[in-house]
């Protein structure tokens, strides 16, 4: 069987041409008029709602219990239990994500910076001064973390098809929540690239467990040695919970089977955003001079706050997810807290589309709005969400960004001389090849 | 803080005053305080130099707002707010208003339009009107207590003056006495330094959110009691760094004019909620719901109109966008110039003055270098070149 390939599966086209244009270029604007005219629009005829203001995306994402996510369906085809984002606020949710902000720890910010430093380094030094960035640098970048760190390895024939499973499998989740056989069989596919990676090394890391402790902040401390490592203190009766602690493994605990699931949530939910926003920030840089001025300035004064405040409001300008999903649980009303007349009725189990895109674009609240300014206040982004659901990776993904951002400005990252290699090549929403020209020699000294 | 010599300065107090304005006066005074803000820069009171903030509003019953299961306000006199602040005692600041003559002109103009009001003079009079109709602030903030208006003019000179003689180093490095004489002559200048104008805007919130109907009184107890708890750490506002001042005053009525014995009395009673800030007001209450949701609900939550059980700062927004009135005449001291900036340029001069007390005398050009990188690195995230 041929391996899975996503840019085989969206072969360059016509169709590839018009699903770029329609979701890049038309989609945006039609939301841009939106936001100004019906910031809250029940469809006609459909069972839709699109939500563009940006008060009301935020009062969405405010009221989990009225808004639910609707993924159930989703997971169920990519046999995905207990997916932090397709869960309600219920105690379910609240045991995966605690367990899954102590194993993935905000500790860890520096081991992840000291992987994508280096192997960012050590590819732009080897490489001779031209580069497909996406292929290239990001990938190899975002897959070694996922080796080095989570404790995944991929072995070399799976690269690719582990890499573009994951990018399918989100583009499924975030495509909404209509399922066809057709759109599921895809999804299927997807998967199966991406699973028995994760089975293979959940399977190896419990072997290997020996139950000796790893050391903190070691390049063998990854996220799956720590889970089968770890113990943790529970009530030996359950029945009194302030009763004789006992000391557990974190296994009996936080299941495998939550565990497995969890993995996949933070690699579903990294290697496709991670890949996209580093293109479409680079993008961003490439066409706007402002914006590649403050963040060369940010990395030559060694800032890092300018640095991925930069990085933030390049992302906002050139966001990465058109659509999220929610659905409400009977009869609503949006606008609470405002005097009545400016509210708006949504009927029961409607499916509201959000766009944190059109959002940040909002005039009412985001002065001067396509204009780069790194410096407006934080509150104008929503890049990794707001509230409920808020994004569990966004230390890694900055920590990430930050350091890509870095190296590759510090080795002066330009558009190539060569016509032929500026146009980005798109697979889906995806940036797929991306061609830049940078300085060798630098990239050898920073090695 | 200590000001510069060790003195301890009074700190500053928020004088809050709110009049009746009866109803055939409330569009005079509106068009009055719109021509004041159009054609005045309100240059007498900014020559007295004792006022940071202040602003005149006038709000009318029926702009109040009125959310589901309020009663409707009745006809009845509009509201004339007037809030500002002051170091030093009461009596003194209000003598000036009456006793300078350009101010006492516009205070007759701006309170001519409140239900008798005495004018400014006799001063007696003037001060027991004041008096009767100021409201007790629950909750009071001010970024830099104890600076007065004329400490931050001469902080902000100070910081101006030695950026310049920073900057103005010459290429070739001076000897120790070319260095001894640019030193004295900048201490000399400094005090004729201008006071730079800023670059950053300023907002300027008031809003009166109804707390309940005026029948009831649990929900402002308990309010009124929970702000004054709070009152000696108003550190919640410290932790927005946007604030440069902010009051919280429970409004149970609107005080009718001494002798008016049939006033309309207000159908709720109020929060009114002031605030002098940088930059915009909708990332104020955002930062205010960040670092303190507790608080916000605590004051806010039982409010009418305020979302049932709604937890996010977007409820926060929009309820005190509801209850928002646009400033009518609303007067800085200084105008465009931050709370970092003024902070920093206080502390700036305190370790200036401090040095210069120290070194009592001109210090060497290594003993300067070392003082301006330190100062650099401070207040200016590095770039001290030294000598
Ligand atoms: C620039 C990169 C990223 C962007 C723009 C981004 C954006 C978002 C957004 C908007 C949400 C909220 C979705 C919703 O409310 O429906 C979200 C949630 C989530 N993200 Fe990210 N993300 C990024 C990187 C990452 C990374 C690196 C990881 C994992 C390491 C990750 C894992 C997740 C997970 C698991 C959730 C669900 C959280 C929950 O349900 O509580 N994301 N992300």
């Amino acid at each position: 069987m041929a391996e899975y390939s996503l840019a085989d599966l969206n072969p360059a086209g016509m169709k590839q041409n018009l699903t770029f244009l329609a979701l890049n270029n038309v989609l945006p604007r039609v939301l841009g008029i939106l936001t100004k005219v019906a910031p809250v629009w029940n469809v006609p005829g459909t069972n839709i709602t699109l939500v563009t203001g940006f008060d009301e995306v935020q009062e969405v994402f405010s009221r989990q219990l009225d808004f639910e996510v609707p993924y159930e369906e989703h997971v169920e085809v990519l046999e995905w239990d207990n997916f932090v984002l397709a869960m309600q606020d219920t105690n379910r949710y609240h045991h995966v994500h605690r367990n899954i902000m102590a194993l993935w720890k905000s500790d860890d910010v520096q081991q992840i910076a000291d992987i994508a430093r280096e192997t960012a380094t050590e590819i732009l030094a080897g490489e001779n001064g031209t580069i497909d960035l996406i292929q290239e640098l990001v990938k190899p970048v975002l897959l070694a973390i996922v080796e080095q760190y989570y404790g995944v390895p991929v072995p070399a024939e799976k690269r690719q098809p582990f890499f573009d499973g994951n990018l399918a499998g989100s583009g499924f989740v975030f495509s909404g929540p209509k399922i066809s056989e057709k759109k599921a069989e895809a999804a299927r596919a997807a998967v199966a690239a991406v699973w028995p990676v994760i089975d293979a090394a959940m399977n190896d890391a419990r072997g290997r467990h020996a139950g000796a402790a790893a050391e903190p902040g070691a390049r063998g401390d990854t996220v799956l040695d720590r889970y089968y490592q770890a113990e943790i203190e529970v009530p030996t009766d359950p029945t009194d919970p302030d009763g004789p602690q006992s000391r557990v493994p974190l296994a009996e605990h936080f299941t495998e089977a939550e565990m497995r699931s969890s993995m996949m949530a933070m690699i579903g939910g990294y290697l496709p955003t991670d890949t996209n926003a580093a293109g479409r920030i680079m993008q961003t840089l490439l066409t706007d001079s402002e914006a590649m001025s403050y963040l060369r300035r940010a990395v030559s004064d060694g800032d890092d706050d300018a640095l991925l405040q930069g990085i933030h409001e390049a992302l906002r300008l050139n966001y990465i997810i058109p659509l999220l999903w929610r659905r409400s649980a009977g009869n609503q009303r949006l606008g609470e807290g405002r005097l009545p007349g400016n509210q708006y009725e949504i009927g029961g189990n409607r499916i509201l589309a959000i766009s944190l895109q059109a959002a940040m674009f909002d005039r009412r609240r985001v002065s001067d709005p396509k204009t780069f300014d790194a410096n407006r206040p934080s509150g104008d982004s929503m890049i990794y969400g707001h509230r409920f659901h808020y994004c569990v990776g966004s230390l890694i993904s900055d920590t990430i960004l930050t350091e890509l951002f870095r190296v590759v400005l510090k080795c002066d990252a330009r558009q190539p001389p060569d016509e032929s290699l500026r146009d980005i090549r798109w697979v889906g929403m995806y940036p797929w090849n991306m061609w830049i020209d940078y300085q060798r020699s630098a990239a050898r000294d920073l090695a | 803080m200590t000001g510069s010599g060790g003195v301890r300065k009074m700190r500053s107090a928020p004088l809050t005053v709110i009049t009746p304005v009866p109803k055939a006066k409330s569009f005079p005074a509106r068009l009055f305080l719109a021509y004041m803000r159009r054609f005045s820069i309100l240059q007498e009171v900014r020559d007295l130099k004792f006022i940071h903030f202040a602003r005149w509003q006038r709000i009318t019953r029926s702009s109040l707002p009125t959310f589901k299961d309020q009663p409707a306000e009745e006809d009845g006199d509009d509201l004339f707010v007037f809030s500002t602040n002051f170091n030093g005692p009461w009596n003194q600041y209000i003598d000036t208003f009456s006793r300078v003559d350009q101010i006492r002109k516009g205070i007759k103009w701006l309170w001519w339009f409140s239900d008798r009001f005495p004018g400014p003079v006799p001063i007696r009079n003037f001060k027991s009107y004041i008096n009767y109709h100021t409201y007790d602030e629950q909750l009071y903030y001010d970024a830099y207590p104890d600076a007065t208006v004329r400490d931050i003019a001469a902080a902000l000179s100070v910081a101006e003056g030695l950026r310049q003689f920073i900057e103005s180093r010459p290429a070739a490095a001076p000897s120790e006495q070319q260095f001894a004489d640019r030193y004295l002559a900048f201490l000399q200048g400094m005090a004729n330094t201008a006071v730079p104008e800023g670059s950053d805007d300023q907002s300027f919130l008031t809003a009166m959110c109804p707390i309940e109907p005026a029948a009831s009184g649990a929900v402002t107890r308990r309010i009124r009691r929970y702000l004054e708890g709070r009152s000696s750490e108003p550190d919640i506002f410290a932790d927005c760094p946007m604030v440069h001042m902010a009051r919280l005053v429970v409004v149970d009525d609107l005080r009718p004019a001494l002798g008016n014995s049939t006033a309309e009395s207000l159908s709720s009673r109020y929060l009114l909620f002031i605030v002098e800030l940088d930059g915009n007001i909708d990332d104020f209450l955002d930062r205010l719901y960040d670092v303190a949701p507790d608080f916000v609900h605590a004051v806010w939550g039982d409010c009418v109109g305020f979302p049932t059980d709604r937890k996010g700062p977007v409820f926060f927004r929009r309820y005190i966008e509801s209850c928002s009135f646009k400033p009518n005449l609303p007067f800085a001291a200084f105008p465009k110039v931050s709370v970092s900036t003024i902070t920093s340029a206080l502390e700036l001069r305190d370790d200036l003055m401090n040095k210069v007390e120290e070194w009592c005398g001109p210090p060497s050009r290594d003993a300067w270098s070392d003082f301006e990188a330190s100062l650099c690195n401070q207040y200016a995230g590095g770039g001290a070149r030294g000598y």
